[in-house]
């Protein structure tokens, strides 16, 4: 994928993305449940409830989240009742990390982390081949 | 060329040694327990050796440890304890650096140097004696041809009434009753006892509480003031082609040197103050560099501002479009007001006597409701020139920022109500992380970001 194209598409997360950040926000959750039942029933009820939204509402964000690429920006949004967009400008990044775990191999994923001083950019569970032609494109000269 | 390696003041010890004082509590524990001469004696004992050892420690890595400076002006720093710690710092990529001096440090002959790398969070700071923390300044930022400015008369005025920051002097003199007690136990009650005086004597006029807030609030200004004005003394600030400074201080001695390049922002402070006196003090930031003292006061009808920095501009002087915004603005003061307004109602009937002081927080309140109300009228942001500015309230005043980091992140953020409204929280973030907000501002004012 060519920085011609990314300029052209936005970058947003596919349904095995998804999957994998809800298993994520799902596992401490899972972890927890066992102990909060051993509390009474109720309190494991409401927990797992609670947590159910959560996972719900990692999910719809999951759904919402779109990110792309201008000549001067990179600009992230996400959210649906409470939308939020992020703009980095490509002159201030300074670094960038990008992380696949063996779940995120499976889902053919990465997590993209874009730095610039003071402020950072998390782009979850991107296609992996367009997150490597981001990572490419902003590590260029910015025009 | 590099220059000779040089070592640290003593004090850079000090600093560490302190950082251990709560090891000296642990060997006191057992004496919690055993409760007698022989237990105490036991861990004194221990509390010494354990000085010695660290003292011995800190004096080992004082020795060892050194600094240099090479001909570009970059630093290296080495501690040298078993293991090795080296750091530098390249000369371009410092956004500021300042030097303090109190009153212990000039006797001392030490200096406070702080660091501030441009970017980061975190900054450096090295304890030098005099000589060399003036050397390492000029080294890694040389003041060349420049334009200085001192200031006289009604503006060094204006300078120590608007540096007052009765928040902060507050938060010393409390510091200071806290730290005097275990040592001096009538130090508390004897200010205290002087403030009563004074209370009772504005009681023949006024119920006792009102006379007690008003004389507090009275000595806590005039020590502000007091202190204002020392930092005011035999202040310069100065202009090169590539750095601004400032110096000054009675007592407490500083010296700021902050790089064009890596300006954040310069903040002009409005508040009714300054529309009494005409004089507005600015601030600068770089990286993670905010001084508490402004750069200058600036007279508000000269061309000072933009010869010390060229391109400053200041946001249009006019209500912004305040249709269907965000009434957030009117709850920090709004939610006070109303209690107070009716605990008033409620003393009236019940405590009589009380009323009156109730009466005086809730007008308190209520100015602090008229500064939100000017917040909802102003705040904004507005884009002129390529440069973003930026309007926004905080209490009394109203920041009036001009941008000059070419690269701010933007963070837009909404609630579903402002969606409706297309309305949005803006959130400017800086180099170092320096975040400021302006809230309700509508979406197509902020052309500049791409939603």
């Amino acid at each position: 994928m060519t920085e011609r194209e990314l300029l052209r598409t936005a970058l947003v997360i596919p349904p095995r993305g998804r999957a994998v950040l809800c298993v994520w926000a799902g596992v401490p959750g899972l972890v927890c449940a066992p102990f909060v039942f051993w509390q009474s029933i109720a309190a494991g009820c409401v927990f797992c409830a609670v947590w159910t939204a959560l996972v719900f509402e990692v999910w719809v964000r999951s759904c919402s989240f779109a990110a792309w690429l201008t000549p001067k920006d990179l600009v992230m949004q996400a959210g649906v009742a409470v939308p939020a967009a992020r703009q980095l400008p490509r002159q201030a990044v300074t670094g960038l990390f990008a992380l696949r775990t063996p779940l995120l191999w499976l889902a053919g994923c990465s997590v993209l982390v874009v730095r610039c001083p003071g402020a950072q950019l998390i782009l979850p569970g991107v296609p992996a081949p367009q997150a490597q032609a981001l990572a490419a494109a902003l590590t260029e000269d910015a025009p | 060329m590099t220059t000779a390696e040089r070592g640290f003041h003593p004090f850079a010890v000090l600093h560490v040694l302190r950082k251990t004082i709560l090891l000296y509590l642990i060997p006191l524990v057992q004496v919690l327990f055993e409760r007698n001469w022989e237990a105490l004696w036991t861990a004194l004992v221990q509390d010494a050796v354990l000085f010695t050892v660290l003292a011995l420690v800190s004096a080992a890595a004082l020795h060892a440890s050194r600094w240099q400076v090479d001909a570009q002006g970059n630093l290296t720093i080495r501690w040298r304890l078993g293991v090795r710690l080296d750091r530098s710092l390249r000369a371009g990529q410092l956004a500021a650096l300042t030097i303090e001096r109190p009153l212990l440090y000039r006797l001392a002959n030490a200096s406070k140097v702080v660091l501030y790398p441009a970017g980061q969070k975190r900054s450096l700071t090295l304890m030098l004696t005099r000589k060399d923390a003036q050397w390492l300044a000029d080294r890694m930022m040389p003041v060349e041809d420049a334009v200085a400015h001192t200031p006289h008369g009604g503006e060094k005025l204006a300078f120590a009434v608007l540096g007052a920051n009765s928040l902060s002097t507050l938060a010393l003199l409390v510091l200071a009753l806290r730290q005097s007690e275990p040592y001096a136990p009538d130090a508390q009650t004897a200010a205290f006892a002087h403030l009563n005086r004074l209370a009772a004597w504005a009681a023949r006029w006024l119920p006792m509480g009102t006379a007690w807030l008003l004389v507090l609030g009275g000595v806590l200004f005039c020590a502000s003031l007091a202190r204002s004005a020392a930092q005011a003394a035999h202040y310069t600030v100065w202009r090169t082609d590539t750095q601004l400074g400032s110096r000054g201080g009675l007592v407490r001695r500083y010296e700021l040197r902050i790089r064009l390049r890596h300006l954040s922002f310069a903040d002009v402070r409005r508040s009714p103050a300054t529309w009494a006196l005409h004089y507005s003090p600015v601030y600068v930031t770089a990286s993670r560099c905010q001084p508490e003292v402004p750069l200058l006061v600036w007279r508000e009808d000269g061309p000072f501002l933009q010869e010390l920095l060229p391109g400053f501009a200041l946001p249009p002087d006019e209500p912004v479009n305040a249709h269907n915004r965000s009434k957030l603005f009117f709850l920090p003061a709004g939610i006070p007001c109303g209690l107070f307004l009716l605990l008033t109602a409620v003393s009236r009937y019940t405590l009589p006597g009380l009323t009156v002081p109730l009466l005086v927080l809730t007008g308190i309140a209520g100015v602090f409701l008229l500064g939100a109300w000017a917040g909802y009228r102003r705040e904004g942001v507005w884009q002129k020139d390529g440069r973003i500015l930026l309007r926004i309230q905080h209490g009394f005043h109203l920041h009036n920022i001009c941008v000059f980091c070419p690269t701010p992140a933007l963070t837009a953020l909404q609630s579903p109500w402002a969606v409706a409204v297309r309305r949005t929280n803006l959130t400017l973030t800086f180099p170092g992380g320096i975040r400021r907000k302006v809230r309700s501002v509508r979406c197509e004012d902020i052309s500049f970001m791409d939603l």
